[in-house]
């Protein structure tokens, strides 16, 4: 499937020069691993629009922009953090790739869990970073991959021992400050949910101003026998940013993974939620992006049901308003073994302009005979006896057409149970509506 | 239902019955492609010069081109110059002047199929241009479509007698350039049929072409132009066999059909090439680019297509709605046993306003087969009120088959209405009871409930065609029930 293509050699040059400022640098294994992925990447570089899997996400922006590595965290100013941080959670902040220990705050873990960011913890935690690191990705076919484990600066290792429950959410906040201009930032998250454990993690991504930068940021998860992860990402960029994304999962038997997905920022995204499901274990993947301007949006979700008896449930909705952009590709793959699989896969687009474009490409691969599997599509645009509905109740057509998009926007947020990151997203959402005339106080 | 059972009981059991070689002289090339080949070709066809310009065209391109790999089918990387690139029975040298002096041996193959070329044609009422290897046999009742006014030959005798025709219509759906396969065909096209409906004429029978390989190490590469002028209407039927080979074989044709204003072309395919053995072994690669073009406003087209054999087929009809209020429809039935692999699927491309287009595809997949539909539905800018309505159903009997849905739905107008479903099931143990308890066996309970699986689409097809595509959804599923 591979489609040759000369790698770019600004960011090739990149990687070499990296090389013995990472963190790490002094830790074999990992300097071994990221000498192979850096071997690979510029073999291969970034992958083009030709190969099947990238069709409609033309990534040549990044390579043209040529951005350059932060090298540091940029000045922020604290009361910014402080918007953007949930209420009711440990924080770890990341600004400009880089962790800021003043600005964080994990106060009252329990025992047995750890959270800490790869640049303090690495020595303390290597043996689990080592099991963690490059475990769940699939990192032949994707050169951002590649990349990020070339380069990554920073990111968090999160384990919950077993039978513990987090009653609070880990927020993993990522900041863009306004040095980060025309820089690249790419940081590793890893998350291990033991035996019988239960917990959430927000990874939420922002802006101090609009500028143009680049985040990668891929995380790998691993969910033990029996345990239940929920897994939410909050992506809120600069508009003119460029976000690449991964969330790479694998669960064990009978463990819940619930991986919640909002899109509203950057000028061009691609965010890849990807999950091996072991014996009897549930899978959700929902999502929500909303676009605007001339944004692209691009989410893929791979759901490989590599074992019997497995679940997965995957609903993601889109509005797209001017000249907007948004992709959706998903694959189920159910391998010979796993028979009794119960998939379900489901994508709406709402269009709102004739400038907007909405591209699917839900995809099922079986090799299993015994198994329940569907999917389905639909574009379409707003329900005209609705709106004339709203209208006959005095509501102009722009209003009504808002308040029914908010709505079809909402569905999908109603259902967070964790009220401080239902308030953000929300927030988020009326912000791009304001014509609507909707006040958050009546929901 | 109980009498084509009987058949179907009858049918199980055989193997592939199309499969004996024909043994007549024939006169090819030696295998091998260059532009001498091309121009040798065309000399023997004494094709008029800028359709060997046209063929150079496409040959020098296809040169540049690399093999598509996006496909969900594998196959060993193919060598162009080992396949032959010409293959004519030999007795066609002197040219028979009517069906009597076709060779006895010819007529008796088709026979053999069960293709009634002659008496039984005339009671069938069926205009068959038949393809034997590369070159077009014989085309029956000529006389009385001209009558009509409508012009169906062979596309050899269509260059000769109609070059207007073919110069303004060839290659303006499928370009000579399109893509890997669709260029080597232009390069090397040796006849296919050739179709010509005048304004106003509904076509007063069925057309119907049959295809067949024949001689070893051949590649057939037949291209088919239909063109249904405004207000004209026809339905046109195409059927292939081939022998049962070790080698795998290579079937590269394009068909392109244009519609104008108010027209309507309904095209029905049985594709009953040879698979493979039950190891994979052997069968035709079926590699087609089909494409309608409903250039006018309100035109109408049809595919339906009943794909049984072949190891691998790779193709999708498809239909780019120009017209306002154009419509394009595809019903297939793909069935995949032994090691056969199918991609195919349709391409729905919406341009005009207020088109609309339906796609209902079955998949059955037995054996190791790998089926996989592969569709694309494209609303453009302008496509104001565009509809579509797309169902893709997917059938596993065992488990070492495998089948996958790969829809691709790409949408620039907010207007557009899409809604696709696709679902895949067994058959279930409950149904089979049923059946059994009622004292039908395993094997016809088993086609029973693959023929209703299949309902939708075979009630589309011609009424002959329909009761030989279940037959041969019964043959070809031999050996995978139970």
């Amino acid at each position: 499937m591979s489609v040759t293509h000369l790698p770019n050699a600004h960011y090739t040059s990149l990687l070499s020069a990296q090389e013995n400022h990472l963190i790490g640098y002094d830790v074999d294994w990992l300097n071994k691993l990221r000498k192979k992925a850096s071997k690979t990447f510029s073999a291969t570089g970034f992958p083009t629009f030709r190969e099947e899997e990238w069709r409609y996400t033309n990534i040549s922006p990044i390579e043209k922009k040529q951005f350059t590595v932060s090298e540091q965290a940029g000045k922020i100013d604290a009361a910014f953090v402080k918007t953007v941080l949930l209420e009711g959670c440990y924080h770890l902040v990341f600004v400009d790739g880089f962790y800021q220990a003043e600005l964080s705050s994990m106060d009252g873990l329990p025992d047995g869990v750890t959270v800490s960011a790869l640049s303090e913890g690495l020595s303390e935690h290597e043996a689990l970073v080592k099991s963690l690191l490059d475990s769940t990705v699939e990192s032949t076919a994707l050169g951002f991959i590649n990349f990020n484990t070339a380069l990554f600066t920073d990111g968090a290792v999160i384990s919950i021992a077993e039978n513990t429950v987090l009653e609070k959410p880990i927020q993993l906040a990522f900041i863009s400050s306004k040095e980060a201009a025309l820089k690249l930032s790419n940081s590793r998250n890893l998350v291990l949910a033991k035996a019988s454990s239960k917990a959430s993690v927000i990874e939420t991504f922002h802006a101090v101003e609009a500028s143009c930068y680049h985040t990668n940021v891929i995380t790998e998860v691993v969910v033990e026998p029996n345990a239940n992860l929920t897994h939410n990402r909050f992506q809120a960029e600069s508009l003119k940013a460029f976000h690449i994304g991964g969330v790479y999962s694998r669960l064990e038997k009978n463990a819940i993974f619930n991986q919640y997905n909002y899109t509203f920022g950057a000028s061009l995204s691609r965010c890849e939620i990807h999950a091996t499901l072991g014996e009897a274990s549930d899978c959700t993947l929902d999502g929500l992006y909303v676009g605007q301007d001339r944004q692209h949006m691009d989410n893929h979700t791979r759901v490989n049901h590599a074992q019997p008896h497995a679940v997965s449930n995957e609903f993601y909705k889109g509005v797209l308003g001017d000249a907007s952009r948004g992709v959706f590709q998903g694959r189920i793959i159910v391998a010979q073994d796993a028979q009794k699989t119960d998939a379900k896969m489901n994508n709406r687009n709402l269009l709102l302009s004739d400038r907007a474009e909405a591209d699917a490409k839900p995809q099922l691969e079986i090799y299993a005979d015994d198994v329940k599997c569907a999917h389905g599509v639909t574009v379409g645009q707003l329900d005209d006896t609705a709106i004339f509905y709203l209208r006959s109740r005095g509501a102009d057509e722009q209003t009504a057409k808002n308040m029914l998009t908010f709505a079809f926007a909402n569905e999908m947020i109603e259902h967070i149970p964790f009220e401080p990151l239902r308030l953000a997203v929300l927030d988020e959402l009326l912000k791009r509506f304001p014509q609507a005339g909707i006040k958050k106080e009546w929901l | 239902m109980s009498a084509s059972n009987e058949n179907l009981k009858n049918m199980i059991g055989q193997e592939y019955k199309d499969g004996f070689v024909t043994d007549i002289e024939s006169n090819s090339f030696l295998p091998g492609l260059n532009e001498g080949v091309i121009r040798a070709l065309s000399a023997i066809k004494e094709e008029p010069e800028f359709l060997l310009e046209w063929r150079l065209e496409a040959y020098r391109h296809w040169l540049t081109m690399e093999h598509p790999e996006w496909s969900f089918v594998e196959f060993p990387k193919i060598d162009f110059q080992d396949i032959s690139y010409y293959s004519a029975p030999k007795s066609m040298e002197d040219g028979p002047k009517s069906l009597d002096e076709v060779d006895p041996e010819l007529i008796s193959t088709y026979n053999k199929l069960g293709i009634p070329l002659e008496e039984q044609m005339r009671l069938a009422g069926v205009a068959v241009d038949a393809v034997f290897d590369s070159v077009s046999v014989a085309t029956t009742f000529k006389d009385k479509l001209a009558e009509a006014g409508v012009i169906f030959c062979s596309f050899s005798e269509a260059v000769k007698e109609h070059p207007e025709l073919i110069k303004q219509y060839l290659g303006t759906v499928v370009s000579q350039f399109d893509n890997f396969y669709a260029a080597l065909n232009a390069a090397v096209f040796s006849d296919g049929s050739f179709v010509y409906i005048p304004k106003g004429v509904r076509c007063p029978m069925e057309l119907s072409t049959y295809f067949r390989i024949n001689a070893a190490n051949t590649g057939q590469f037949e291209r088919t132009l239909i063109i249904a002028d405004e207000g004209s209407h026809v339905s046109y039927l195409e059927g292939c066999t081939a022998p049962m080979r070790d080698e795998n074989q290579l079937h590269a044709a394009v068909v392109e059909l244009v519609i104008l204003k108010d027209a309507e072309i309904k095209y029905s395919t049985v594709q009953n090439w040879y698979p493979g053995d039950e190891n994979g072994l052997g069968g035709i690669y079926n590699f087609v680019t089909k494409r309608a073009d409903c250039r006018e406003d309100n035109a109408k087209v049809s595919w339906t297509q009943v794909e049984t054999g072949s190891a691998i087929t790779w193709k999708y009809p498809s239909v780019v709605l120009k017209g306002d209020n154009s419509v394009g429809e595809f019903y297939s039935v793909a069935l995949t046993n032994n090691y056969q692999q199918a991609d195919t699927g349709t391409k729905m491309m919406h341009v005009g306003k207020n088109t609309s287009s339906t796609i209902i595809s079955k998949g059955i997949s037995a054996g190791h087969g790998q089926n996989t539909y592969r569709g694309l539905v494209k609303i453009g800018r302008n496509a104001e009120n565009a509809r579509n309505y797309t169902q893709c159903d997917s059938l596993l009997m065992g488990d070492q088959c495998g089948a996958h849905t790969f829809p691709y739905i790409e949408t620039k107008h907010p207007s557009a209405t899409i809604e696709h479903e696709a679902s895949t099931s067994k058959i279930s143990e409950d149904q089979l009871f049923y059946c059994m308890q009622r004292g039908i066996s395993a094997e016809d309970a088993v086609s029973m409930i693959v023929n209703g699986f299949c309902k939708e689409v075979f009630k589309e097809l011609p009424m002959e065609f329909a009761v030989e595509a279940q037959a041969l959804l019964g043959i070809s599923l031999e050996g995978s029930v139970g």
